[in-house]
């Protein structure tokens, strides 16, 4: 359902990512929430979002391996005794 | 997540810094692991392997312990890092010749990234709003995590268009904020968010899909 000064579906989730970020001035985000209040689907979205978002911060993706670790502590130890 | 915003003053990392001018190994060994993730993912845009991104993150090491004497704290101790990762990091891609090309966001990656049948179309009742059957459902990450969707996740993540996997990488896995993976990258916070939008949209699109399938 769209009132006329609502948001569309559509147009929402271009703007969601924002909206979560809380990078929206007050007017859309006012537009953004008066629609998110009739439309369960775009409720639905957001909740979708924001759960991606929550999983992604639980995910550990890279390190150095043992060996370059190694190496950086050793020359932080010659810098230590040379300094 | 823990948000860092350039610019502010290192009062968190005093201890931190007094230990590492000190010489405290242990310390050392705790920023290495904790700052090298998002210093390779930031020399990943600029560097064409894992293997060049782990050699920057090595010689951005060596500098950092040479400059910590000098350093002045008017930003954080992991902007100061990260940004010495990049400026190696983008020194050693132009000598690789190879960069991702940031100086333009338009290309394959700027398709909407909901598939667009899935709203109504201008012309219909409601125009714009969802599909029956389309309209989302509200799963949330306690759905997720038992569905074991971190492994579909991290698939997702690895098959995004590279300006976005970066960017929701530093963003979302790393937590820097809009301001320093632009100041990282060199792009504005215009097509931080442009890309964070796409790259989200379609790991909560391959989220939903396998959602779907594994509670039909």
């Amino acid at each position: 359902m769209t009132g006329p000064r609502s948001v569309a579906c559509r147009e929402q989730f271009e703007l969601i990512s924002d909206y979560l970020d809380g990078a929206t001035d007050s007017e859309t985000m006012a537009r953004i929430e008066r629609h998110l209040a009739e439309c369960p689907g775009c409720v639905g979205y957001l909740t979708e979002m924001r759960a991606t978002v929550a999983l992604l911060g639980t995910i550990t993706l890279d390190q150095l391996t043992d060996d370059t670790v190694r190496g950086l502590e050793q020359a932080f130890r010659s810098w230590r005794s040379a300094g | 997540m823990e948000q860092i915003d350039v610019g502010e003053p290192g009062d968190p990392d005093a201890a931190l810094i007094e230990q590492l001018r000190s010489g405290d190994a242990a310390a050392f060994r705790r920023v290495v692991t904790e700052y090298s993730p998002v210093m390779l993912h930031v020399a990943r845009g600029f560097v064409a392997t894992r293997a060049s991104a782990e050699e920057v993150v090595q010689e951005t090491w060596v500098a950092v312990i040479r400059s910590l004497p000098g350093f002045e704290q008017r930003s954080s101790l992991r902007t100061w890092v990260v940004r010495i990762t990049a400026n190696i990091a983008r020194r050693r891609g132009r000598q690789e010749a190879r960069t991702v090309p940031w100086s333009t966001v338009v290309g394959p990656d700027t398709t909407g990234a909901v598939d667009v049948s899935r709203f109504r179309g201008p012309y219909e009742r409601y125009p714009g709003g969802w599909l029956p059957g389309a309209e989302p459902i509200g799963w949330g990450p306690e759905d997720v995590a038992l569905a074991g969707e971190v492994m579909v996740l991290k698939r997702a993540l690895a098959g995004l268009p590279e300006r976005q996997r970066l960017v929701v990488t530093l963003r979302d896995i790393d937590g820097l904020s809009s301001d320093e993976v632009s100041a990282a990258l060199g792009i504005t916070t215009g097509n931080v968010r442009i890309l964070l939008h796409r790259g989200r949209s379609r790991l909560r699109n391959s989220l939903d899909a396998d959602y779907r399938r594994v509670s039909a």
